[in-house]
């Protein structure tokens, strides 16, 4: 089941680009996006995790693209979102196969798409509603923000990297 | 799992900082997701893991290639865990027949799982100290590994053969009686001599044909006393010589050789004890009985064939450690330069057997059908075959092994000779 749902979820991610990229007379990055598909999927069939990590970067690195040469549009952040989506799949599928038991891996995988489902319905909702507020600000507050986001940030993956023990 | 972490933050990072260069919000907001993932892969990772892990084996002791059952319980005690990929890790030479050691399971608080497994293995003793397991939380940013300890310990002991008897001939016995020929007269089986009527000789031991050729004295029939004797083995386990190819090794026949031996020598009531010649000197003293057996089964079931640049030849072989004109019983595929070390030790009066797995042979098996090694092996029997009649002509005893037939066939030829002071070569 994960791995359909991989794929779907794959063919999503990098499908709306693709598109995005036709319709605004780019076929050329169309074109690139289909390879990407062709090869992340060859890639899962083969265990290869170094992959997942280059198609994530470069999938978003497409995705940003896409948002500064076309007009801003929110199929991209649907896209990014399905594309960490399809590469935490991915990861999941490498877990199952380090066990050798099937029995359990049903309900794993039923488990592990719920929250997949809950985890795409919050970010897309979060993405979606930070499109939407405009706020006015000089540039002062403007530095503020960029500062405190930045400290943020560094706190919460320093948080992480304290508690991953590394 | 660091990795990913490092990864999704420099990509949320990135786009943060190349939304507020270029003052677009969609790059804003793309990072988002990964910021909610990497917060969500924290929150939901588990806080306290206490889980209990219990180990049952079937049997404890048994041999190459008979299954051992392994159950496997765990009992959490926390909270409720979800994706735990527990791995019961098992050694190299160890292989499952049957189930899996490897599972995906989710552990409400106080609940309890088993499983079962059936492995097979090799010779050797193995200790199943811990219990690996991965937690990933539901979203898997992090991938975390625990070892919990378990106990558990299963030895395979060599395979052995029975054998009915393995005929020696050492020049000193022991008190006891036992089945090795003392080489003196007295109560016993096979004829010894005859000597002058002694008073209290049983009527039945009278000579009567020597008795008659001298009319005033009577002659009476002594018989070869048998007593237990002291058996030296030695398991020759230096690597240079234990060739090895693929999951094979002419050193397992060695162990085979040395476990039959001296199940077979302990039957027989002698008094045995083991030095393996290898990496360093492991010494089992002698001793007799079914716990002299164990013993040396033990030893048998751990030993490995190992380098050492002090233990490399023959020539450094303790033999004070065995008593003066004992039985040694050598197991080694043999180099030329052991011949020299062999016969000093024969000629300072012990009496040695030596039992040599063929390496030619089990080499044979993995070599390409070809001229040239056809040739080659032709020149390495004639080699070997000159080594072992050096050995028979300094009175040595010589059992060359082709380990492509079994070790009980070929040592029943040794104990077919009566006439045990003469070397036996079985090529």
């Amino acid at each position: 089941m994960s791995v359909l749902v991989f794929r779907l979820l794959a063919l999503i991610s990098l499908s709306i680009p693709a598109v995005l990229f036709w319709h605004t007379g780019f076929p050329i990055y169309s074109f690139f996006s289909a390879a990407i598909l062709t090869f992340w999927i060859y890639s899962q069939n083969r265990g290869w995790q170094w992959s997942n990590h280059m198609v994530l970067v470069v999938g978003v690195a497409l995705n940003a693209f896409s948002a500064l040469l076309i007009n801003p549009h929110l199929w991209i952040l649907f896209s990014t979102t399905f594309l960490l989506i399809s590469w935490d799949y991915f990861n999941y599928l490498l877990f199952l196969k380090k066990a050798d038991s099937k029995d359990k891996i049903l309900k794993s995988e039923k488990q592990h798409f719920l929250n997949i489902s809950l985890f795409i319905g919050a970010a897309v909702g979060m993405s979606t509603f930070s499109v939407f507020i405009e706020l006015k600000t000089t540039f002062l507050i403007s530095i503020i923000l960029v500062i405190l986001t930045t400290i943020g940030l560094l706190q919460l993956f320093r948080w992480l990297k304290i508690s991953t023990g590394n | 799992m660091k990795k990913s972490i490092y990864l999704l933050s420099l990509i949320s990072f990135c786009l943060i900082f190349a939304g507020l260069l270029t003052l677009n919000p969609i790059l804003i907001s793309m990072a988002i997701p990964f910021v909610i993932y990497l917060f969500c892969g924290q929150i939901t990772f588990p806080v306290k893991v206490d889980l209990v892990f219990t180990r049952s084996l079937s049997i404890e002791r048994t041999f190459p290639g008979l299954p051992v059952d392994i159950t496997v319980w765990v009992h959490n005690s926390g909270s409720s865990l979800k994706d735990l990929l527990v791995d019961d890790l098992l050694p190299d030479r160890l292989s499952v027949e049957h189930g899996s050691q490897r599972h995906i399971i989710n552990l409400k608080h106080g609940e309890t799982v088993q499983w079962k497994y059936t492995v097979k293995g090799k010779r050797g003793s193995y200790n199943f100290d811990s219990i690996q397991v991965s937690f990933r939380p539901l979203l898997g940013i992090k991938n975390e590994k625990t070892h919990f300890p378990t106990k558990g310990k299963l030895m395979i002991f060599p395979e052995i053969t029975n054998i009915k008897r393995v005929a020696i001939h050492p020049h000193r016995t022991r008190v006891y009686s036992g089945e090795v020929p003392a080489r003196s007269g007295g109560t016993g089986v096979n004829f010894f001599g005859v000597r002058k009527y002694q008073s209290g000789d049983p009527l039945n031991a009278i000579n009567w044909q020597a008795s008659a050729r001298h009319p005033y004295d009577l002659f009476t029939n002594e018989y070869e006393k048998e007593r237990v004797a002291d058996v030296g083995i030695i398991l020759d386990g230096r690597e240079r010589i234990n060739i090895s190819n693929q999951d094979d090794s002419i050193f397992e026949y060695s162990v085979v050789a040395a476990a039959t031996l001296s199940n077979a020598f302990l039957n027989q009531g002698d008094r045995v004890g083991l030095l393996h010649y290898g990496k360093f000197l492991d010494w089992t003293f002698p001793g007799y009985g079914k716990i002299q057996r164990e013993r040396i089964f033990r030893v048998l079931t751990a030993v490995e064939p190992g380098h050492s640049l002090v233990f490399s030849y023959l020539e450094y072989l303790p033999t004070r450690l065995f008593p003066a004109g004992s039985q040694l019983v050598l197991i080694s595929p043999l180099t030329q330069e052991d011949s020299q070390v062999l016969l000093q030790i024969r000629a300072i009066g012990y009496r040695i057997l030596v039992i040599s797995p063929d390496p030619i042979s089990f080499e044979k098996r993995y070599l390409p059908t070809s001229s040239s090694s056809h040739l080659a092996l032709r020149i390495l029997t004639v080699e070997r075959e000159l080594l072992l009649r050096k050995l028979v002509r300094g009175g040595i005893q010589v059992v060359n092994w082709n380990v492509n037939e079994p070790f009980d066939k070929v040592v029943a030829t040794l104990g077919r000779s009566h006439i045990l002071h003469s070397s036996v070569v079985v090529v």
